[in-house]
């Protein structure tokens, strides 16, 4: 909600198990961003934001 | 069979008075349902009746192939969330266990069309330029 170019999906893994093979998860939550930059585990609000920051090439 | 207890459903009833505006939940399933199809059907039409904000509609990801496209939907059971716009919000799975937790807080969030995010965060977000594609896989619980 707080960025128009950001899209977020919730994936069950479980009903959708070509995921998890595909991003190599090993744990819940596992979350990838632009199909390449994976982060496990839970993150705060802010650890979230910088990940995506990173993402994108940003600082 | 319903998907929600009584108690559960006048629990989020109460919730959702909070609710300011009205949101659209927008569904994609198949005619042919699949399990987890029909179980996250049954859930999102339970959830958007307890609420006169709230309401629901049903679309066939084969039938109706190109407002999926237009949605970037490419999974079923699919659960997205309107609010004055198309916030990019996304469940792919039955929205059951601690997933509807996320789904009734994301509806209030939809419904004040505000994500409740500290200025700091917003401020970090805003430097987004390009599209950005989160995928969050989960467990069920």
């Amino acid at each position: 909600m707080a960025s128009d170019y950001i899209t977020a999906d919730m994936v069950e893994s479980s009903e959708f198990s070509f995921l998890v093979v595909k991003y190599n998860v090993h744990g819940v939550p596992h979350t990838v961003i632009n199909e390449e930059h994976s982060i496990v585990g839970a993150q705060s609000e802010m650890g979230f934001a910088h990940a995506i920051i990173k993402a994108i090439g940003k600082k | 069979m319903g998907a929600l207890k009584e108690k559960d459903k006048e629990k989020v009833a109460n919730i959702f008075k909070g609710i300011e505006k009205d949101v659209r939940i927008v569904m994609f399933t198949q005619e042919m349902e699949c399990p987890h199809c029909e179980m996250t059907r049954t859930i999102l039409e339970e959830v958007s009746g307890l609420s006169e904000k709230l309401s629901l509609e049903v679309h066939d990801f084969v039938a109706e192939a190109d407002l999926a496209k237009k949605y970037g939907v490419d999974k079923i059971p699919a659960t997205t969330l309107f609010g004055d716009r198309d916030y990019g919000i996304r469940f792919y799975g039955a929205p059951a266990g601690y997933e509807f937790n996320v789904l009734i807080e994301d509806i209030m969030d939809a419904g004040k069309r505000n994500p409740g995010l500290s200025e700091e965060v917003m401020t970090e977000l805003a430097k987004v330029d390009r599209p950005v594609h989160m995928q969050v896989l989960i467990s069920p619980t």
